[in-house]
């Protein structure tokens, strides 16, 4: 599932593009997985099919998907991030969020502590 | 005698169906929260319009392709040999060409599911398999009805000879030819109509009606492609049968059969009887299309639930 939000200040291309990144990263697209044509999810997003066309391109660009005439779009495999990452990302999501943290401050505090351990 | 019998085999056939698939289509009738029921109302509304308008394109192509073949008696009844084919492609196009989606308050915040849809997705395989099968058996015997014609006086493909016995109307290249290629445009139609019923945008809101309403569209295109298709093989079927057996039979002043040529008597009697079957089968299907396509998805509207409601705002918002 993947949301567009028309307030948002990243444009539509890129809202679409990093929601897509996310969940190859975080294994919730599987390696091989099709994805939905550029019709489809122009159609459902309301956008136009450029937008959709864009962002598949740059993903394929970044090599997380792959495109071909026969098969369609489809991830790429070994993209996703290993088990141990996707765990330790989620206690610390679930430890966040037990302490009332937004998405966005805890962002920045993985910002800010990331240089610290290089 | 013989439409007598088919229509009655045909309404029969229909209603054991019908009764059969009682239960399967029950489960197409979705449910609304009364907040929504405008919205859905005239969802439903709109797919039965459309509905209706391919059915009655496909009526208009029928009754048209019927005056010119009583117009031109020279075509040797080719016009109404390609009307079940080309009414069902022009019905298809309008499915195709009008698609209805349903229609709610813009939002700034829209959502889409990462799972394709694909031509196939609402329909079991043997639903599209079957006509696939069929097209390919349609298009294979009118190649060896082709070869197996003879020509008439005026130099047209469409009777047979057996030893010194000719006989027509047999459905040699001049049906053949014709009838290959509608059956392409029928299968490109479907395709066409298939893809568009697919790729549609999705309701977040009514995602069950959204789904129903692709199944039942899906079922209505695939049983009236598949309908429209086998009632001309059968057409082609019957009309091989009796060309064939006439001429395998060397008949008595009094039209009694006096000796008969084997296997190709035989032949035309098999192909006599599968066209009566395949055609049966057409009509059914048919008929149930136009069921289908006047059914409602939308079963009833429920008292307005605080929870449901609360959920559909919060995927608004």
């Amino acid at each position: 599932m993947i949301i567009l939000d028309d307030e948002h200040p990243t444009p539509p291309f890129e809202q679409i593009r990093a929601q897509l990144a996310d969940q190859i990263r975080a294994g919730t697209l599987a390696a091989d997985q099709r994805l939905p044509s550029v019709r489809q999810l122009a159609a459902d997003l309301r956008v136009a099919t450029g937008t959709i066309a864009r962002a598949y391109a740059a993903l394929e660009a970044a090599g997380l998907i792959s495109t071909s005439r026969g098969s369609g779009t489809r991830v790429r495999a070994d993209q996703g991030l290993d088990d141990e990452s996707r765990a330790s990302a989620r206690r610390f999501v679930q430890a966040l969020q037990r302490r009332g943290v937004s998405l966005d401050d805890a962002l920045s505090v993985v910002r800010a502590e990331w240089p610290r351990f290089p | 005698m013989l439409f007598l019998i088919y229509f009655l085999l045909v309404f029969i056939v229909v209603g054991i169906v019908r009764v059969g698939s009682r239960k399967r289509l029950a489960g197409l009738i979705v449910t609304v929260p009364e907040i929504g029921a405008v919205t859905a109302r005239r969802f439903a509304r709109s797919i039965m319009l459309r509905n209706i308008a391919a059915l009655a394109t496909g009526g208009v192509v029928l009754w048209a392709l019927d005056l010119v073949n009583q117009a031109q008696p020279g075509w040797y009844g080719l016009p109404l040999m390609l009307a079940p084919g080309l009414a069902a492609t022009f019905g298809l196009l309008v499915f195709a060409l009008c698609p209805t989606r349903i229609v709610t308050d813009q939002s700034g915040r829209r959502s889409a599911d990462l799972v394709p849809r694909r031509v196939w997705s609402y329909g079991p395989a043997w639903g599209f398999l079957l006509p696939l099968t069929a097209a390919g058996a349609v298009v294979a015997f009118a190649i060896i009805a082709g070869l197996a014609s003879s020509t008439q006086s005026d130099g047209a493909f469409r009777s047979i000879t057996i030893g010194s016995s000719t006989a027509g109307p047999y459905p040699g290249w001049y049906y053949g030819l014709p009838l290959i290629g509608l059956t392409v445009l029928l299968a490109a139609a479907t395709l066409f109509a298939l893809g568009r019923i697919a790729s549609a945008a999705r309701s977040e809101q009514y995602s069950d009606l959204d789904r129903a309403a692709r199944i039942l569209t899906t079922r209505v295109v695939m049983q009236l492609s598949s309908g429209a298709l086998f009632l001309y093989f059968g057409g082609i079927l019957l009309f091989a049968g009796w060309a064939t057996g006439n001429a395998a039979t060397a008949f008595a002043p009094g039209g009694i059969a006096l000796s008969s040529v084997q296997p190709a008597a035989a032949i035309g009697l098999a192909e006599v009887i599968a066209g009566f079957t395949v055609a049966l089968l057409g009509g059914v299907l048919v008929i149930l299309s136009i069921l289908d396509a006047t059914r409602q998805p939308l079963g009833r509207v429920a008292a307005a639930d605080a929870r449901a409601v609360d959920a559909a705002s919060a995927r608004q918002s």
